[in-house]
């Protein structure tokens, strides 16, 4: 047995308790989202809960890394022998990352045996499930790296707090990116392993560099962590202002009259009075006295939101279709119908006698997009449902009923219109008494309305198909929007919002400081996307690179924010150089700010604490009184 | 000769305390060095420091001729080192321990340390949880001693020890290793035990060595006496000689304690009292009480 062998073994008490309860929870996660879930037709769910799971069973058990010889007082004990910092650091981490494998591969073991006598057994081997698990378990390896790094910086606690948040929620920011590309799993599990590689690389210099809070950062340490922190402070920064800004300019909006159709044929500017009922404004916005209640235009549209173009809500584009799991009841069971992130429609029936499952393709194309949607068509019996399919990219629409094996039936509109808006029709009378609601959805083509039966598409009364506004935005200001609503009865609304009230200006002002705080490095990258149009292009998980104001208009704010982030590169420079820090030293923190902004700062307070730099007054040795003769 | 271990003016402070203040300090291989101080007087500071588990702020240690903030793992292991508390694995039972020691420490002798732990009649089944506070100390003792080291470090070694295991352990290892050669260096509360064992001690206060002399020497140069002074227009004259060490008013007298008290101080003192007792040698326990707790104005 060798020295890292003995190291190990000393643990093991430890090591198994770990492997054991991290085992544990891994079965009962995957039993819970079943095999066929995870091996022959991959869901989100597996996904999503792998997510929560490994990285924090690996946050915990790194955790116990740092802790296990705090805990028993055995740090120095440990060190005073035959073995280096590293090589006990190393000896550690390969205890921890082995408990951490085993944790999945015990638990896919369990289920696959299981499934061997009960179920699906070797028939069900999607490469996907194994990419996913692969990637979940990268995201454990990588979440206890980070712990590891966090929990070992030479700072303060505090510091170390702020510090690991800063890294998390970078790391984060970094995989929504990188998401949003949708990498295939292998490159997702190769970048995540990579990045613990890395991170283990840096906890095993801090691990070795023991924390002396009266002492400066070591200049060896000072080289990794400024590039670092800076990265992470803007990263950081940009999230947070992103949704600062988000978050004022909306209270801005909802501060502002709405637009309400009070009657068919008439639009009016109103303020709320209660629940449902509204004071109605005049041209010049003061309250006229009448009282009204009526549809509103959602005052939320009014915000610039890039990560939607603006379709109005029942347009077959919009976001708030996007219903893509849905569950029918059919004889003997349930069938669970779900569209997947990878383009297809996964089928999974669980009826008494066995479960199936199966995986569609989109008729022709092979993919549907991912705007793609499901819609329950009016229930017809208890055990006979309908569900439909709507793809607006490359228009198309598909029947899923409960034939066994299941089949995509195309069902074009009559007359081979294009599907233009899902809207909800109140038909007066339920025909089955199935259920209360008069209520249906229905689909809005080029020309007619039509509502799905058993019998296939039936047309739809317009007068009963409750239409949505026109909302045309002339000036997307973020401040004062210019809109213009069209409503049901063909009247048209413009109106010009301007900061009238205090508190407006108020929120107007919030948003301005978060576009002046945000990093000046993505504050030009910032300003130079339009805002407006970026939606159109990108994903909804990168809105946090984007700004609203300097997208919008508001370029002009960078200068404030340059100036600010001058200042505060100055002030701790200056500040540095008194405290007696090199000009290295204090040139590499004020470029940190520069690129971190106010988060830098923050952070750079942290690190280079005035404990660090202020020695006690140096005072003489007491003299010895007896000395050996 | 090289020192076995040295401080050389090291200075340390956590936040605005100044912990150590320039302590200076050399043990001679095979030579018994007793660390004598209060609480917080940096006594675990200092010993931190020569192990490089701190780093000193200002100068330097050394142990076995290599600095303190530079030892290797082959340094290491001619090394001997038990912190304040004894702290071991808990879960582990003491065979597993001394497996532990034997893979990870080249020179760990088994057979000595089963010897020795037979001997103290510590089983080796046992877990270390469920050992008294004195046998884990023995534990951990024996298993420093079975490393032959050269150097020997320990933080008040006798804390959890009761009087016999005290006479019958510590002395018995400490002196081995002594006449081995090995240089030892212990911070120690009992100062029976520091009379018992130490060839040589130091006091530290105030965070540097005020005392650093061998014990014989301490007691031929110290002495105590009683004092009265004698009344001028009704008020006692205060003693004044060079070399006093403390002086206590008890009532009219004073109880002075003197250094070095040679016949021209002796007169000195004789000039302005009307008694002056007959010397007494005071032990280690009362010149240590002298020289922390008196004001330093007396010095």
């Amino acid at each position: 047995m060798n020295k890292t062998l003995a190291l190990i073994q000393k643990d093991r008490v430890w090591l198994t308790i770990a492997a054991c309860t991290g085992a544990v929870a891994c079965t009962v996660l995957l039993f819970e989202l079943r095999f066929e879930n995870v091996f022959v037709l991959p869901g989100y769910g597996l996904v999503e809960g792998l997510w929560l799971l490994l990285p924090l069973l690996a946050a915990l058990l790194a955790g116990f890394q740092v802790a296990r010889e705090h805990l028993s007082r055995t740090s120095e004990y440990v060190r005073q022998r035959a073995i280096t910092p590293q090589h006990l650091y190393w000896s550690q981490t390969v205890a921890a990352v082995t408990v951490l494998l085993s944790w999945p591969v015990v638990a896919v073991a369990l289920l696959w045996l299981r499934e061997l006598v009960f179920g699906f057994g070797a028939a069900g081997a999607d490469a996907r499930g194994w990419g996913i698990l692969a990637a979940g378990t990268s995201l454990g390896l990588a979440t206890h790296a980070l712990t590891l790094f966090v929990l070992t910086l030479p700072l303060a606690w505090v510091g170390r707090v702020a510090l690991g948040i800063l890294t998390a929620i970078a790391l984060l920011a970094l995989q929504s990116v990188l998401v949003s590309f949708e990498p295939p799993w292998l490159v997702f599990a190769l970048l995540h392993g990579g990045l613990a590689l890395a991170l283990w690389m840096v906890a095993r210099v801090n691990s070795c560099t023991p924390h002396d809070p009266d002492r400066p950062l070591p200049r060896s340490l000072l080289l990794v962590a400024a590039p670092l922190v800076a990265v992470c402070a803007a990263l950081f920064g940009a999230i947070v202002t992103s949704s600062w800004e988000a978050s004022s300019l909306q209270r801005l909006q909802m501060q502002r009259p709405w637009i309400v159709e009070i009657a068919p044929d008439q639009l009016a500017l109103v303020r709320p009075v209660r629940a449902g009922v509204q004071e109605i404004l005049d041209e010049g916005l003061a309250p006229t006295g009448r009282l009204a209640s009526g549809r509103s235009l959602g005052n939320e549209t009014l915000a610039p939101r890039p990560a939607e173009p603006r379709f109005d809500p029942f347009d077959v584009r919009s976001v708030y279709h996007w219903q893509r799991n849905q569950t029918l009841w059919i004889r003997g069971g349930v069938r669970n119908v779900e569209l997947t992130p990878w383009g297809s429609v996964r089928i999974i029936d669980r009826l008494e006698s066995g479960r199936s499952a199966w995986a569609l393709e989109r008729p022709g194309s092979g993919r549907f997009s991912k705007r793609a949607f499901l819609r329950e068509a009016r229930r017809f019996s208890i055990d006979q449902e309908l569900l439909f399919l709507i793809d607006p990219e490359s228009p198309g629409i598909w029947r899923i009923d409960a034939e066994t094996p299941p089949v995509l039936v195309p069902l074009p509109l009559p007359g081979g219109e294009r599907p233009v808006k899902v809207c909800s029709a109140n038909l007066g009378v339920n025909p089955t008494h199935t259920a209360g609601n008069d209520w249906v959805d229905v689909v809005v083509g080029e020309q007619h309305a039509w509502q799905l039966t058993i019998d296939g598409w039936q047309p739809v009364e317009s007068s009963r198909v409750l239409q949505p506004f026109t909302l045309t935005l002339h000036d997307a200001d973020p401040f004062q929007p210019d809109v213009e609503v069209l409503s049901s009865g063909g009247q048209r609304l413009r109106h010009r919002y301007t900061l009238a009230t205090g508190k407006e200006m108020f929120l107007a002002g919030l948003t301005c400081v978060g576009a002046v705080l945000r990093p000046l490095p993505l504050a030009l990258f910032a300003a130079t996307q339009d805002y407006d149009d970026i939606g159109r292009s990108l994903p909804h998980e990168t809105r946090w690179l984007f700004d609203p104001l300097l997208g919008g208009g508001f370029a002009w704010l960078l200068a404030p924010s340059a100036l600010l982030c001058l200042l505060l590169a100055t002030l701790a420079r200056r500040e540095l150089r008194q405290r007696g820090a090199s000009h290295a030293r204090a040139n590499s923190w004020a470029a940190v700010i520069l690129v971190g902004g106010v988060f830098g700062a923050l952070v750079v307070s942290l690190i280079e604490t005035r404990r660090a730099w202020r020695a006690p007054a140096r005072s003489a040795p007491l003299p010895v009184v007896i000395r050996a003769a | 000769m090289t020192n076995a271990i040295e401080f050389r003016g090291v200075r340390r402070h956590f936040g605005q305390q100044e912990v150590l203040r320039g302590l200076e300090l050399a043990v001679k291989p095979g030579e018994v060095f007793a660390l004598l101080g209060r609480n917080g007087s940096g006594k675990t500071t200092a010993l931190r420091i020569l192990l490089g588990f701190l780093k000193p702020h200002e100068g330097e240690a050394f142990i076995l001729g290599r600095p303190s903030a530079a030892l290797t793992s082959a340094d290491r292991e001619r090394i001997g080192y038990v912190a304040e508390g004894q702290h071991l694995y808990p879960e582990l039972r003491v065979c597993d321990l001394l497996r532990f020691e034997a893979e990870t420490r080249t020179r760990f002798e088994p057979a000595l340390a089963e010897r020795e732990l037979a001997r103290a009649g510590l089983p080796l089944e046992k877990h270390v949880w469920h050992l008294s506070r004195g046998q884990r100390a023995q534990v951990a003792l024996i298993l420093v001693a079975a490393t032959s080291p050269e150097v020997l470090v320990f933080d008040d070694p006798a804390m959890g020890l009761d009087v016999v295991m005290r006479r019958q352990l510590l002395d018995t290892l400490i002196e081995l290793l002594a006449e081995r050669g090995c240089a030892v260096l212990f911070s120690s509360h009992i100062l029976t035990d520091v009379e018992r064992i130490a060839d040589r001690v130091g006091i530290l206060h105030g965070g540097a060595l005020i005392v650093d002399a061998p014990l014989d020497e301490l007691k031929r140069r110290v002495q105590k006496r009683q004092w009265i002074p004698r009344k001028v227009n009704g008020h006692g004259a205060e003693p004044l000689v060079d070399g006093l060490l403390r002086a206590r008013k008890v009532s009219e007298a004073y109880e002075l304690t003197l250094l070095d008290l040679d016949e021209a101080r002796e007169a000195t003192l004789r000039a302005g009292a009307t008694h002056v007792s007959e010397p007494l040698v005071p032990d280690l326990e009362e010149l240590f009480l002298d020289l922390t707790t008196g004001t330093e104005n007396s010095r």
